[in-house]
């Protein structure tokens, strides 16, 4: 068992309290075999050259070969949609935001959170899918829950227990026919990573219980906050 | 049929009869004036019919307005346009008391790209409630709401209040008091920090009783040619990191300007009378970046993330977080009132955004006030008992809380330091740091006349944005008319964003015709101004720069002499095609940019 499978201490109770944002040794723990910036607690950028592309995109493998996750370093996020965009290009081929897997949101005081699916590893979305219907499935290679539209009936299902107690991206298409929201890591080479100009999204390759990584973008605006403006009232 | 780059409709809400209408964009309107701040000053005329009309009436419109790269994959359209006829502007002489000029006033974030999305071009508020609103807009579904909750509440307070009440997927833009008590230079605000803060847009919607707008939208922009949109939207990115302002941009935002501009006297110091501030590392970007900054922030799409939020973290004002400072917010708020204690000026440049006041303005109010108690002109007595020494941040932050409530003194200077030196009398006039009615921003005349013309013939009053040259002019135009963020076009030039222009209308504009368009927009605002009855003496800089020479800094003694002001004056009117001693543009002038109804107006005027 390598480091990043490691269990860290908390995980397999259920109890909100071991999420993420409320324990931060957690999440800086979960990185730190694996990215470099710190998720919560980073400096600062200083400005400079943003993050170098990384060489296997060029040589176009994937570079996503086990289960993972995208971590935000939500002190390096500038809230400039990036992500936001370069999702809906790679699926949908033009910028139609309504569909994208990743969305960007602002907070105050400012904090901008970048939210997506968590990979939880329980997967309630999927247990949720009608067993006859099977639209959503995981991808074993890279974790990723994968939607097949064309088996989906637009029973809305599995919005429900990914708004309770995950991070809450699965919704209703514009035309209502099928739902939007689930990240497929594009296939194991994600385009928000590399369309994000700050580096503030990283590759982190999920533990054995993901779904504390789950959390909603005001639950992980409140924490973000804390750190970030340590001085502010009630901060210290 | 939608046409390419625009949802080809306008969102009409009437607040006196509360009737909420769509209308097709005006098509030939566009193709002349395409967006923003073009579309603005053709919905302005043909909307203000004629000259005269009070800006606090309900028949002005407030507009918000997109360009048709807005929500396009193209890097930088990012702002939206606030116009209207303006509340805080006047010329010199003028039949008509409430005569003032064509105001806009942009501001970014991710206000315009959800205006588009939500299905508009531009939205267009007319009329007055009785009592407080806000509108809420969710694609084609819109409604007017009570806003007595909102009502009073400072802009951190509405952004909260309104982010419980909506969520966190709708965007929104709002006034503080400063706008509701009608503060001559209020502000509209958005994300906490963004403001459309120039030209009294915040007053305008005060008037009209609207708190705030909030939009959400889920719809795409149609693109003429999606590819090559794609492609361009690559080539600019690489421009941008190809670039050699890039890292500087990055890192400090316009804040790296503070120690340049003073070095190079271009800096406004203690109310305009110097160009450098020997104080200034106190206040600089690498003290903020030290002491202060936490996190970069940027408009939509934008890898420059110019703006910086920081906290105090020691002293009095522990714990304020603040945007800033910008060259424009650590100059009016910071040398200019020769403040030295960073964490004051971070507090009172949070509170003029709190408070929802044009930040530039209120600090050359503050000053102005400073200034007039030196000399005695006004006495404690005068201002409530506030001791407004130069550097006195308490002074700073009592009167700009006195001006927001309009009580005491503050009543005298929230109508800006026109009419506010009017009223005080003796020699404050000579103090007073504006062109027709708006106050001067942060950039120095003296040590570089260009601001002269920068400031001098700005169609909205004293505006340090405009550009030095009439060719510069027709850029920047452009940028205000396409919405393009003044440091994108720096970092990737026009040729680009025409190139993206033509992409994503389908249109075959080249460089004339590009600056045509400018062109037209800046003459038609220039005529509506005119009416008003603007004329050149309403283009002269204040005296103080054609009196009084720098006596410190690198750029000691420098003056801009009277004959040279009238000289690029006289050049400037001849380079436009106008009148030189009017200003008025002749009849080839507007025969040639296809505006040729104008002239009977012009005619009339001279
Ligand atoms: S975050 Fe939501 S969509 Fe993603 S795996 Fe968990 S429940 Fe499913
Ligand atoms: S909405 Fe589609 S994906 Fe979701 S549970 Fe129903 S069938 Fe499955
Ligand atoms: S990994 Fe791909 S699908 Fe997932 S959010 Fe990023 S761009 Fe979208
Ligand atoms: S692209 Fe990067 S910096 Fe921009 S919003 Fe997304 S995560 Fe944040």
């Amino acid at each position: 068992m390598n480091e990043n499978e490691k269990k860290p201490e908390g995980q397999g109770e259920q109890d909100t309290r071991y999420m993420f944002f409320t324990r931060r040794e957690f999440v800086v723990g979960a990185v730190a075999g694996a990215a470099a910036g710190s998720v919560i607690t980073g400096a600062m950028m200083k400005g400079g050259k943003p993050a170098a592309v990384d060489p296997a995109k060029a040589a176009g493998e994937k570079r996503i070969k086990s289960p993972s996750y995208i971590a935000v370093d939500y002190a390096k996020c500038t809230g400039c949609r990036n992500c936001e965009v370069e999702c809906a290009l790679f699926h949908e081929k033009k910028l139609d935001l309504s569909k994208s897997r990743i969305k960007v949101y602002y907070f105050n005081p400012p904090v901008d959170v970048p939210s997506l699916c968590a990979k939880c590893n329980d997967a309630p979305c999927i247990k949720a899918c009608p067993e006859k219907v099977g639209a959503l499935v995981k991808d074993k290679t890279t974790g990723a829950v994968l939607l097949d539209e064309k088996k989906c009936i637009a029973c809305w299902a599995c919005i429900e227990p990914c708004a309770k107690d995950r991070a809450n991206v699965i919704r209703k298409s514009k035309d209502e026919k099928v739902v939007v929201g689930i990240c497929d890591l594009c296939g194991g080479d994600p385009s928000c990573v590399t369309g994000c100009p700050e580096g503030a999204l990283s590759i982190v390759p999920v533990y054995q219980d993901g779904r504390y990584f789950a959390a909603k973008p005001e639950q992980i605006a409140q924490a973000v906050a804390k750190n970030l403006y340590k001085a502010a009232r009630g901060n210290e | 049929m939608m046409p390419n780059g625009y949802m080809g409709k306008v969102l009409e809400i009437d607040l006196s009869t509360k009737k909420v209408s769509v209308s097709d964009l005006n098509m030939k309107a566009a193709e002349q004036f395409v967006g923003g701040r073009g579309l603005g000053a053709k919905y302005l005329w043909d909307k203000v019919q004629k000259p005269g009309l009070d800006p606090l009436s309900p028949e002005n419109p407030l507009m918000f307005w997109t360009g048709p790269l807005t929500g396009t994959a193209i890097p930088g359209p990012s702002r939206v346009v606030v116009c209207t006829k303006a509340a805080n502007t006047s010329p010199i002489a003028s039949p008509y008391p409430h005569a003032s000029t064509v105001a806009w006033s942009c501001m970014g974030g991710m206000l315009a790209p959800e205006i588009k999305y939500a299905g508009y071009d531009g939205i267009i508020i007319t009329g007055k409630s009785e009592k407080p609103v806000y509108i809420v807009i969710d694609d084609a579904k819109v409604e007017i709401k009570d806003a007595a909750h909102l009502w009073g509440k400072s802009t951190n307070d509405t952004d909260l209040a309104l982010r419980k009440e909506l969520g966190a997927s709708f965007r929104t833009a709002y006034i503080g008091p400063a706008g509701e008590n009608l503060v001559k230079y209020a502000a509209i605000l958005s994300e906490s920090s963004r403001a459309a803060g120039r030209s009294g847009v915040g007053c305008v919607m005060g008037s009209k009783k609207l708190k705030a707008i909030a939009v959400r939208g889920s719809n795409t922009v149609p693109v003429a040619n999606n590819e090559e949109v794609i492609k361009i939207r690559a080539e600019m990115f690489k421009a941008l990191q190809t670039w050699n302002g890039y890292d500087q941009w990055r890192r400090w935002g316009t804040a790296a300007m503070l120690m340049a501009s003073s070095q190079a006297g271009t800096q406004v110091t203690k109310n305009f009378r110097e160009g450098t501030y020997e104080q200034v590392d106190k206040i600089g970007a690498p003290i903020s970046e030290k002491e202060f900054w936490v996190k970069h922030r940027s408009c939509f799409q934008c890898p420059l993330h110019c703006m910086k939020i920081g906290q105090v973290s020691t002293g009095p004002y522990k714990g304020t977080i603040a945007e800033g400072p910008e060259y424009e917010t650590g100059t009016m708020h910071g040398s200019n009132c020769l403040v030295t204690d960073l964490g004051g000026m971070m507090k009172s440049i949070e509170l003029a955004d709190d408070l929802g006041l044009d930040s530039i303005s209120v600090g050359n109010v503050l000053a102005f006030v400073m200034e007039l108690y030196e000399k005695g002109i006004v006495t404690r007595g005068d201002l409530d008992g506030i001791d407004a020494k130069w550097g006195n941040v308490e002074a700073m932050l009592a009167l700009q809380r006195k001006i927001v409530k309009r009580e005491g003194v503050g009543d005298i200077l929230a109508e800006g330091v026109k009419k506010a030196a009017a009223k005080f009398g003796k020699d404050a006039e000579k103090y007073a740091i504006h062109i027709k009615g708006q106050e001067l921003a942060a950039w120095n005349i003296p040590a570089n006349h260009g601001f002269a013309i920068v400031y001098g013939t700005s169609n909205r009053g004293a505006c340090h944005q405009v550009g030095p040259t009439v060719e510069e002019q027709q850029r920047r135009t452009m940028c205000d008319t396409v919405v393009i963020c003044r440091f994108l076009y720096y970092g990737i030039g026009t040729a680009l964003f025409q190139k993206a222009l033509n992409a994503v209308c389908g249109w075959q504009l080249d460089d004339a015709g590009f600056f045509r368009v400018a062109d037209r927009i800046w003459n038609l605002e220039k005529v509506f101004n005119a009416r008003e009855g603007f004329r050149r003496a309403d283009d002269y800089v204040p005296k103080r720069f054609t009196t009084e020479a720098f006596t410190v800094g690198p750029k000691k003694g420098a003056i801009l002499p009277p004959e040279k002001q009238e000289q690029i004056l006289d050049e400037y009117y001849t380079k436009r095609g106008w009148d030189v001693k009017t200003s008025l543009p002749t009849e080839a002038k507007l025969k040639e940019l296809g505006l040729d109804e104008l002239n009977a107006v012009v005619k009339s005027l001279r």
